[in-house]
This record gives structure tokens, sequence and C-alpha cells, in this order.
């Protein structure tokens, strides 16, 4: 349970302890944010609408720098040309390998390959790893069986699976399916565990005396209680999920994003090097957001009591 | 007839044998009347709350038996309905479906129009489709007391139940619970450390003393209903308030060892010592971390209403 914790607690995944909300729960009072850069740049105090617009406002202006920064050492050549591409010279890398592709596969190709793996082990780390999370969480029996695996193998950084998966299963899909779905699969199984032992006595005992027996307290308590620190797993474990992938890919693959960053690489196609990075940056951020959307429309509730 | 009888009621925390931690609650005798409304005093850390836990079933005692309506109690039911402190409402269901959990455990089919009655008994009709953390903590607990009251239990436990509220809601919550009341045939243990509360609400009161948790008092409050915020400052209601603190007052400084009185059942009505129970009453009502007793062996410690 310790151990849970300590790996589900980072700083941004927000709350997974938090205390039931003090009374009177109203409208959740503003102020106690932190200012924007737009903000702090024009010191006009943003709200509501217009805040998350100067957010993202901020986002777009700290890019858009970034990328006039790299252009400018780029153009000075600072650094040797194969070394750091101008921002316009990768787009045209991307673009090429988009059209007319690269080593014979498009960038769409790589993209739809790496999308499917790493959709195909992250589902099927929830969908297995949360239904363990709650039998352990539920029996002391099933916990004792499988915790000295989760222990023993959480340790072990997934890539060290690579080359025993490929001796099993080859160079074909299931063993990089099967290297996302077994790195991905702690951090579910450990966050469900945590979301039910973190569930108020009293949300058990409301239902209890109002009659409510073993397989509905499950039900219509453990189960939606659960739900928040799922998600939370959900969003550490995507990021997992893309680590695993692209190590599978950089080893042991014939085409994907892994494979195209490699091997445009070793022939110091550095423009294509870094639009695939940018790419997998892109790819995972939207399948957070992703999750996290899907959690707005299925937890609404998060955060309150 | 008693529809609730707790006989040489003992409970222990934790192991018996040896370095067993002392009883919390000690040889407690309690009969509750069909109809009755009473109320339970006592500084916080005596035992009301597990009292209240041993009747609704989350408990077995140490020693003794509970009999409610005719036989012992094992567990939960769905006749002793808890209110607590804090509403915990389901945040994932709305107002409705809240006050309709317990029936849609029981039943396939909801009885709805029972469930809207019931809302519109507490006063929340038109906030049906609402989540509870839109409504404010007095909506919250009247919701709850609905969620409860549906079921139609014959004997509904309430644990401190305005005790987390501001002073406003919570008179506005006793005047609506006195209402509610004249309304509803219910049975009701009310468990308070406010002594305004547990006179103002109850038919009769008892308080409890600290470690041991014992019944050091029981006090018949005869004054006549409807009442409301005002019964508080006529002259019988002034009476047993004077009576209930000097019980209270002996109880926390005999467990405190502050002086020798034992437990002879004498209540010292002296009017000096009004003052320092008032103040001792004031420092449980802060719901900060206070000592309210010391036994020989161990401090025992209140917590405030956050944390029970
Ligand atoms: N589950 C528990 N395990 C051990 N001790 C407990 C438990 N619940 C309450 N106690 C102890 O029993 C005493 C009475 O507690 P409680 O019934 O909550 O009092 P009250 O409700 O009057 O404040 C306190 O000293 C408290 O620390
Ligand atoms: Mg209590």
């Amino acid at each position: 349970m310790t151990q849970a914790r300590a790996f589900v607690l980072s700083e941004e995944l927000g709350e997974p302890g938090r205390p039931p909300s003090a009374q009177g729960t109203g409208s959740p009072v503003p102020g106690g944010r932190k200012l924007s850069l737009v903000e702090r740049v024009t010191h006009v105090r943003l709200t509501g609408r217009h805040a998350r617009w100067g957010r993202r406002l901020s986002t777009i202006m700290v890019l858009v720098g970034a990328l006039v920064i790299w252009e400018i050492l780029a153009a000075a050549q600072v650094f040797p040309k194969v070394a750091l591409p101008t921002p316009v010279a990768v787009w045209d890398s991307f673009k090429l390998t988009a059209t007319k592709g690269y080593l014979n596969k498009t960038m769409g190709q790589d993209v739809a390959y790496s999308v499917v793996r790493v959709a195909a082990g992250f589902v099927g780390a929830v969908v297995l790893g949360v239904p363990i999370g709650l039998l352990m969480a539920e029996s002391k029996f099933v916990h004792r069986v499988i915790d000295p695996f989760l222990q023993l193998g959480r340790p072990v950084p997934p890539l060290a699976y690579i080359p025993l998966f490929v001796v099993w299963f080859g160079l074909g899909e299931l063993p990089k399916v099967l290297l996302i779905l077994v790195g991905t699969i702690p951090i579910m199984i450990i966050s469900t565990i945590g979301g039910v032992r973190n569930i108020p006595a009293q949300r058990y005992e409301v239902a209890r005396c109002l009659g409510a027996k073993r397989r509905q307290l499950f039900l219509n308590v453990t189960l939606p209680s659960t739900l928040p620190e799922v998600f939370t797993g959900m969003k550490v474990g995507i990021g997992i999920a893309w680590t695993c992938l692209v190590a599978a890919e950089l080893i042991a693959a014939s085409v994907g994003l892994g494979w195209l960053v490699e091997q445009a690489a070793t022939q110091l196609q550095t423009g294509i090097v870094i639009a695939g990075i940018i790419v997998i940056g892109v790819l995972g951020y939207l399948m957070e957001l992703g999750i996290r959307l899907l959690e707005r429309v299925l937890i609404p509730w998060r955060g309150h009591g | 007839m008693a529809v609730l009888s707790l006989r040489q009621v003992t409970l222990r925390y934790g192991d018996s044998g040896p370095d067993a931690r002392p009883a919390v609650l000690d040889r407690v005798d309690v009969d509750v009347a069909e109809q009755e409304f009473v109320t339970i005093l006592g500084p916080s850390g005596c035992g009301k709350t597990s009292l209240l836990r041993l009747v609704a079933g989350f408990e077995r005692p140490t020693g003794g038996s509970i009999v409610f309506d005719g036989k012992e109690v094992t567990g939960p039911s769905s006749q002793r309905v808890v209110v607590f402190q804090q509403p915990w409402l389901y945040p994932w269901l709305s107002l409705r479906e809240n006050v309709a959990f317990g029936l849609k455990l029981q039943q396939r089919r909801v009885d709805w129009k029972r469930v809207d009655d019931m809302i519109a008994t507490v006063g929340l009709s038109g906030y049906e489709k609402h989540p509870p953390y839109h409504l404010s903590g007095g909506m919250q607990q009247r919701a709850a007391l609905a969620r409860a009251l549906v079921m139609e239990p014959k004997l509904l436990l309430m644990d401190e139940p305005f005790g987390a509220l501001d002073a406003q809601t919570r008179q506005r919550l006793q005047e609506f619970l006195l209402d509610l009341w004249t309304r509803v045939d219910v049975t009701v243990v009310f468990i308070t450390h406010d002594v305004e509360e547990a006179i103002l609400l109850g038919d009769r009161m008892l308080i409890m003393s600290t470690s041991p948790g014992r019944i050091a008092l029981e006090q018949k409050i005869d004054i006549p209903r409807p009442r409301s915020e005002e019964t508080t400052l006529s002259a019988p209601f002034q009476e047993i308030r004077k009576r209930a603190l000097a019980t209270l007052g002996r109880v926390s400084i005999s467990a405190a060892g502050i002086t020798g009185t034992g437990d002879d059942g004498s209540v010292g009505a002296a009017p000096d010592d009004e003052t320092s129970t008032e103040t001792s009453m004031e420092t449980s009502v802060d719901g900060r971390e206070v000592v309210v007793g010391v036994s020989s062996n161990e401090a025992w410690s209140a917590r405030g209403p956050g944390a029970q």
C-alpha cells in the first residue's frame, strides 16, 4: 500500500488522498491561481474563459519563441547543419516523409502502426489491470499470490524484457504490444488498489445501513469510488506505454515511429529524426488529452467529496 | 414498550488480555421507547459515536446485549438508519438518486413518488437533478436526512448531524428537524456535544461521562412542543440547562482527576460551578484538539468534528 502510494503520487497527478471536502461546498472560490505569462507580460488580470485563452496563448507564445530561437541558432550555424537543421528544413523532411515516405514507409504508416500498438497494449493493460487490482484489493488471497510478481517486476525497466520477448515471440506485433502491456499494467493495478483502499469507510457504512449487501457495495460504492484513481493511473500509464513502444521499435521493428527515428539517425537524416520526435510528442500529448476528456465526461464529480 | 434496549453494554477496542485498553463504554443501560426522541450529550471522546455505532450494528459490543425490536442486533439494517456528521452523499449520483439509493438496493422498481415526496418534505424540491456538490452544507445534510427517512426506518440514529455546520445553518436545521419530527413517525437517537441542542430537540436527554463512558444523568425534558429557538430562553429550559452543565462539569472534572469526586451519582448544582463548566464546554465545542480527560495511564483526546 505504501509503495503503491509512492508510485502513484507525483506533483501533477492531482489529489488521490484528498480528504472529503468541508461543508458548504458552493461554487469554487477563484483566486490563489498563478498568473499566466500573458497576464504577467501585459499586467492584465484575466478571468474565466479569458483566463483559459490567456493560458493557451501563453503556450503558443512559448512555442513560437522556441521556434524563433531554434531558427536563429540553426541559421547562424552555431551547430553543424547535419546536427541542427532549421525548422523549415524539418518541416520539409516531415512533408517529404509524409507524402513520399522514407525507406518505403510513409509517415502515415509509421504513425498508424505505432498508434495501434500503443492503443492495443494500453487498452490491454487497463482492461486486465483494473480487474486484477480490484481482485487484489478485495481478496487477501489474490493479493498474496500476485503481489510478489508485482514487487519483483516493478523495479525491472520494461526495456529489459525486449530481448526475451524477441526470443519468445519474434519480431512481429505481439512482442511490442506485450511489452507495452507488461510495462503499463503495474501502474494500472497499483492505482486501482490505491483507489479501493482510499475509499472512506463512511461511504460503505451509509450503504450498509441502507441495506446494501456485499455485491451491492462493490457495484455501488467500490467501483465508482475507484474511478478517479484509475484515471490517474491511465494518465501516467499512457506515457509509460509510449516509452515502451518507442523502445521496442528502436530495437526490433521494420515500421513505426521509433523505427523511423532510429533508421533516419543512422543515415544522419536529422530533419526526419526531429520530425519523428515531434510527431511522437504530439501523439502522446493527444492521447493524454483524450484520456482527460474521457475523465471529464465520465467523472465530472472528481475532486468533489 | 422499549423499541431499543441496551443492557450492560461494554465496549473495548482492540485485544482483550493483560494490556487491553480501558473500556470505552462500561456497562451502559439505555432504553428507548417507540416514537421517543432521545438525545445523548457528552464531551468529545466519551464514546457517543461508539455507542451509536453499536446500535447501528457496525460494531459488536465486548459485553452485554443490544436488543432492537425484539431481536438482538448483529449487523446493520435499514430499520436503523444512520445520519452522520458529514452528509456522505455519493458525488456521482444526483440528489434524487442519492435519496433513492436505499430503495434501489431493495427494490427493482423504485417508487419515485415516494422519493420526490421525501425530497419535498426536506424542502429540496427543484434540486433533484443536481449533484450533491452543487448544494450547500445544510442542504446536503437535509438530503442525507431524506435518504434515511425515505426508508421509513423504525429508528433514526443521528451522530452530531449539525456539528459541522455554521451556527446559523445549524439553528435553521434544528428548527427544521423539530418541525419534521411532528410530521414523521420515527424514533430518534440524537447525539450531540451541544447542551442547548440536546435539550431543545429531545424528549429525554442522557448525559455521558468520559473514560469509561457511562450514563451519568438521565433527564426528562417536559418542555411542551412545538418548540423553537425561543424555547431556549424559557425558565424550564434554563433550569435543565443548568443541571446539565453541572453534570457535564462534574463528569469532565472527575475524569480529569482534578477533584476526587466519585461516581456517587450526586448532582452538584452549585451556581458557582457554572462559569467553569461553561468554559470546559466551550473548548470541546470549538472542535480543536483538546484533552478532555486524563485517566491514570492514558490521555483521552477528542478529535475535532472533521476527524470523526
Ligand atoms: N475504531 C476505534 N478504535 C480504537 N479506538 C477508538 C475507535 N473509535 C473510537 N475510539 C476511541 O474511543 C473513544 C470514544 O470515541 P468516540 O466514540 O468517537 O467518542 P465521541 O463520539 O463521544 O467523541 C475515544 O477515545 C476514541 O479515541
Ligand atoms: Mg463522535
